[in-house]
């Protein structure tokens, strides 16, 4: 007889979604996400496809003889996946990380830039 | 033209909205910073979580067992059209009480990727004290 073990779906390993500013311009967009804690080497952010993906795991400090009376915040854990825009070209995408603020540029594909229209004297 | 136009908003849905719903969605756009505090018999730790800050932006006071931490970032080029607003910009000043009161030149602060660190150790005054009991023969 065999016994089929389900695995159990991974939501308690999924962070939590940080917050996130995102702005659109001529050039592309801008992307501010919030990670505090978290550490380039501990960043993971992949593009399959249209689809931007974020992980970020952070091995919690050993326990101490410190004991915790107050908790606001909980994780250094966060993930989030969004769907690019169309007019997204995922070779111009730049990832900058400082003081725990995650900036992502997204660039535009040439032909979604604005083009300047000569106009011509007859 | 209008469908393209409109097609970033819902290109930036989240996905994973059914699987993560942390508590801050309640109250997102809050410009008091999160805090934990930890304690052992004589000293205190307390984190602040404050992302985006520079060390230089953030301003530490301790009186007493009284905490005050403040701080004004250098708002961001935030150039272009918002399509999501999440994050807090304002500055912000958080008040904190300590478990005791803490000895000034104990404190200590460290700003590390975004976590304000503050140690402190208690204050004499508030440590126990053993009273030898003398003998009268």
């Amino acid at each position: 007889m065999t016994t089929v073990i389900e695995r159990p779906k991974t939501s308690q390993q999924q962070g939590v979604r940080p917050r996130m500013d995102i702005l659109r311009n001529d050039e592309g967009y801008s992307i501010y996400i919030e990670i505090p804690g978290v550490v380039e080497t501990d960043l993971e952010l992949t593009v399959r496809g249209t689809m931007l993906s974020l992980n970020a795991t952070t091995e919690a400090p050993e326990d101490g003889p410190e004991r915790l009376i107050r908790q606001e915040f909980k994780t250094r854990n966060y993930s989030c996946s969004f769907n690019l825009p169309e007019d997204v070209d995922d070779n111009k995408i730049n990832a900058s990380l400082k003081h725990g603020l995650l900036t992502l540029r997204l660039g535009k594909r040439e032909e979604a830039l604005p083009r300047k229209i000569d106009v011509n004297a007859s | 033209m209008l469908f393209h136009w409109l097609q970033p908003l819902t290109a930036f849905r989240d996905l994973d909205d059914a699987i993560a719903s942390p508590s801050w969605r309640l109250n997102p756009t809050t410009s008091a910073p999160a805090v934990n505090l930890y304690r052992t018999e004589d000293a205190v730790r307390i984190d602040l979580r404050l992302p985006g800050f520079a060390p230089e932006e953030i301003d530490v006071r301790v009186d007493g067992d009284q905490l005050t931490v403040k701080g004004a970032t250098e708002d961001l080029k935030l150039q272009g059209e918002m399509l999501r607003r999440e994050r807090s910009h304002q500055s912000f000043e958080r008040n904190i009480q300590m478990p005791f009161r803490v000895d000034a030149d104990s404190i200590d602060a460290t700003f590390e990727n975004g976590i304000l660190t503050i140690r402190a150790a208690m204050h004499e005054s508030e440590k126990p004290r053993v009273i030898p009991v003398k003998a009268i023969s």
